[in-house]
């Protein structure tokens, strides 16, 4: 994003007035470090000056110091609360230095200023960072709809969250209508996949959960999703190998697996699956 | 606003089901540090505490946490015609502290059905003194739970020895002082009960003298940590003895096989039902163990939070097939968080459907907001191995449901249901009972008997649903059927066939 909200200052002293100058000139020529020691040095003369402090803000969050940024922006926002475009540069900046969940708050109050795509996105965003997934897949669809280019980007983004919120209702059309343009992508044929067969039962996402497999074979989740479905619909010798590639990262499969090395007459192997299986879940609980 | 006498205003749902509130509201003692047990409570105890052929109604109640004023429990008498007066203090119900759940049976067998009450500290017994008034028998009968936190109980039978034992469901240890404050979606919400150290459930022996033994230990039952949430009763093999079926949050059921001489072997993983066969363990909330494909054997179906369904097995005999995903169960209820269920022939069309009381663990002013609301829901037995959305709940307002019982309160053949919610007042759905089909009522009493009509088998259990107890008629739909033959088996092996006329209700004893 481009910063163009540098704030013009009045009432200054020559001297100051000239600091001022020689920071705006430093922000527009990208020599955000020289800014950020011009804005701290006219900070210290004039700390009563609120404006100084977004101006600072700006300048770290241009500089990539956010951490130091988001302290500044908390500053002028203190005394400056409505809803503006601050709180979209705040909310960004907070989102850098990895603190979404505080993001989330303040680029709520910048969609209460402007409901724009730019900042639907940035907020479903920052809701996804968080795991609040139900209001990041809402969020995206508000942006998709606003949006002229990104769309599909936005509409495949809302199908993953409201995925990962398990709100399948919800993800299943959204995947339904997207699926022709993504019909190569092993992680989305994955996440359809998955819905489909808890949506609607094993049988509905099978194949795509074996075309994702077929495209990406590392792809460890889709190869434990796979290995369900399979033990699902009965094909237990198909399901062992993507079962034993998933379960070291996922150990509920190992109760699947051993319903498949049962079923195809590996008793020891369904026996020491189980008690893996027992041990493992127990120390999760 | 005064509850001493019970005049219901029914609102029409769809269907022509009609809804009612009922007897004072469900306290919780929820506060913004979320103390995990104001999601707890809910139970009902439906039963004829007076023995005048109708059922009545018990609500344990909650009160302030971590320790504060009790609100008190209610006792509702079922004067006919959807008519109750509530009866509790004049019966000695008021309660002593925070309680959960209910078990009704007569364990002196006197006659009247006693009631035990299940609770944040322990349990309390109390004795049907037969005149409308019960005492307070725990210590007499030298009941202690050690202050555990239970939340359901099973009176049953365990040796065929003609009096009733008691199975105490204990949840987790909980300790105000050092809970935690967790976040869900960035607010204060109920912690996962990983949090919570597991307890182990309680055994007790009836001596025949009023008093009872803590035999949890030779038992074998004390031998199983878990975070028990309800338990189902029923001779699961078929070789004479009340077996055992306990739902755990978060973490694998335990199926107590009943081996005889008062010994229980655990084997949950051996029969197939520890946790569904995709491996994701479940926080398994209510139970109901019933005959849904009739034939003849009972299965099981309980309650699980969202993205987890509602897993329903097939008892094959010896071991269960999970059907949650051949039945259809899994699609309709992946989205879906519940508490309270039970089989119930809603339609009289002789196949049980499943109904559910929704709503989410987490707080609705926590994380989910007012999406840990949900109405209660109905599955429609299809009679195929298969079930559907049932018709006629769907304008039920949303709220966090707990309890469910179903049961024929004004004996017209159709099973009514009541709900419990949290912070609000229980409520009642009247069935419509139109175009449903024939019935049969028999009331046998004594858990553990069997009784057969045709394909259909039911068992008397007083255990039902999540923390809650019905001992009362087995209700039968019957489809178009006008005359059935009845066979009753009691726990003691004594078996009595009759025939009879359908659309009535019948009293059977040995």
């Amino acid at each position: 994003m481009k910063l163009l909200l540098l704030f013009l200052l009045s009432a200054l002293l020559p001297a100051q007035e000239d600091t001022a100058a020689a920071a705006a000139r430093a922000m527009r020529e990208g020599r955000f470090a020289e800014a950020e020691r011009l804005y701290r040095a006219l900070i210290k003369q004039i700390p009563q000056e609120p404006r100084l402090q977004l101006n600072l803000a700006l300048a770290l969050h241009s500089g990539k110091k956010y951490a130091d940024a988001n302290a500044a922006f908390a500053q002028f926002l203190k005394t400056n609360p409505p809803p503006g475009p601050v709180h979209l540069v705040a909310g960004l900046s907070l989102l850098k230095a990895g603190r979404a969940c505080d993001a989330a708050a303040v680029l709520e109050k910048a969609r209460r200023w402007q409901a724009s795509e730019q900042v639907l996105t940035e907020l479903a965003d920052a809701y996804a960072a968080c795991k609040r997934y139900p209001q990041a897949g809402a969020a995206y669809l508000a942006a998709a709809a606003k949006a002229t280019a990104n769309a599909g980007r936005l509409q495949r983004a809302a199908a993953r969250s409201f995925w990962q919120a398990r709100d399948y209702p919800a993800a299943r059309p959204l995947f339904t209508a997207l699926g022709p343009a993504f019909e190569n992508d092993a992680e989305f044929l994955y996440e359809s996949g998955d819905t489909l067969a808890r949506a609607e039962g094993f049988a509905a996402g099978l194949p795509l959960l074996e075309r994702s497999v077929e495209l990406a074979p590392g792809l460890t989740p889709a190869r434990g999703a796979l290995g369900r479905a399979l033990v699902e619909a009965g094909r237990h010798a198909e399901a062992i190998p993507h079962l034993v590639a998933a379960s070291p990262a996922d150990a509920t499969l190992l109760m699947p697996l051993s319903r498949a090395y049962k079923a195809t007459g590996r008793v020891e192997d369904a026996a020491r699956a189980e008690q893996q299986y027992r041990q493992s879940l127990s120390t999760q609980n | 606003m005064k509850w001493s006498s019970l005049n219901l205003l029914f609102l029409t749902l769809a269907g022509n089901w009609t809804v009612a509130p009922l007897g004072p509201v469900l306290v919780t003692g929820e506060s913004v540090k979320k103390p995990l047990p104001a999601t707890t409570p809910g139970g009902i105890a439906v039963f004829d505490y007076n023995n005048d052929g109708r059922l009545d109604l018990f609500f344990p109640n909650g009160g302030a946490l971590p320790q504060g004023p009790k609100a008190p429990n209610a006792l509702l008498r079922n004067n006919g015609n959807f008519q109750f007066t509530n009866v509790t203090a004049a019966a000695g119900l008021t309660g002593l502290d925070y309680d959960l759940g209910a078990a009704a049976g007569d364990y002196d067998n006197d006659g009247y059905p006693d009631l035990l009450t299940l609770g944040l500290r322990g349990i309390t017994l109390y004795r049907n003194q037969g005149n409308g008034a019960f005492t307070n028998a725990t210590a007499a009968a030298r009941l202690d739970n050690r202050g555990r936190w239970s939340v359901a109980a099973a009176w049953f039978d365990m040796e065929n020895d003609g009096d009733l034992d008691l199975f105490v469901v204990n949840y987790v240890q909980w300790n105000p002082a050092t809970e935690q404050v967790c976040l869900v979606v960035g607010k204060p919400d109920f912690c996962h009960p990983r949090h919570y150290a597991p307890e182990p459930n309680a055994l007790f022996r009836n001596n025949g003298d009023g008093t009872f033994t803590d035999v949890s230990a030779p038992s074998g039952i004390a031998a199983h940590k878990g975070k028990g949430m309800s338990v189902a009763a029923a001779d699961f093999d078929a070789d004479g003895l009340i077996d055992l079926y306990v739902t755990n949050d978060r973490t694998f059921a335990f199926y107590f096989r009943n081996l005889g001489q008062g010994r229980f072997e655990e084997c949950a993983f051996a029969r197939g039902v520890a946790v569904p066969q995709d491996g994701r363990p479940v926080s398994g909330m209510g139970v109901s163990a019933e005959d849904y494909d009739n034939d003849g054997r009972p299965d099981l179906v309980y309650t699980a939070l969202r993205d987890e369904t509602f897993p329903l097995y097939r008892n094959l005999g010896q071991e269960f097939e999970e059907t949650t995903a051949k039945s259809r169960l899994a699609p309709l209820t992946r989205a879906l968080a519940g508490w309270g269920i039970a089989f119930a022939d809603l339609d009289n069309d002789g196949w049980k459907d499943i109904l559910a009381a929704r709503s989410d663990a987490l707080s609705a002013t926590g994380g989910y907001g007012a999406k840990a609301k949900e109405p209660p829901a109905w599955f429609r037995n299809q009679a195929n191995g298969t079930f559907a959305h049932g018709a006629g709940w769907a304008a039920l307002e949303p709220a966090m449901y707990r309890g469910l019982v179903a049961a024929d309160l004004n004996a017209d053949g159709c099973l009514d249901v009541v709900l419990t919610a949290l912070q609000a007042t229980p409520r009642l759905l009247r069935h419509p009972c139109q175009g449903a089909g024939n019935w049969l009522s028999v009331d046998v009493r004594a858990p553990g008997t069997r009784v057969r009509i045709g394909a259909q088998t039911r068992w008397v259990s007083s255990a039902t649903g999540y923390a809650s107890s019905y001992l009362g008629p087995l209700h039968f739909g019957l489809g178009p059927a006008q005359q059935v033959d009845v066979e009753v088996t009691w726990p003691d092996g004594r078996t009595r066939r009759i025939a009879t006329a359908v659309n009535r209700a019948i009293q059977l004893k040995p």
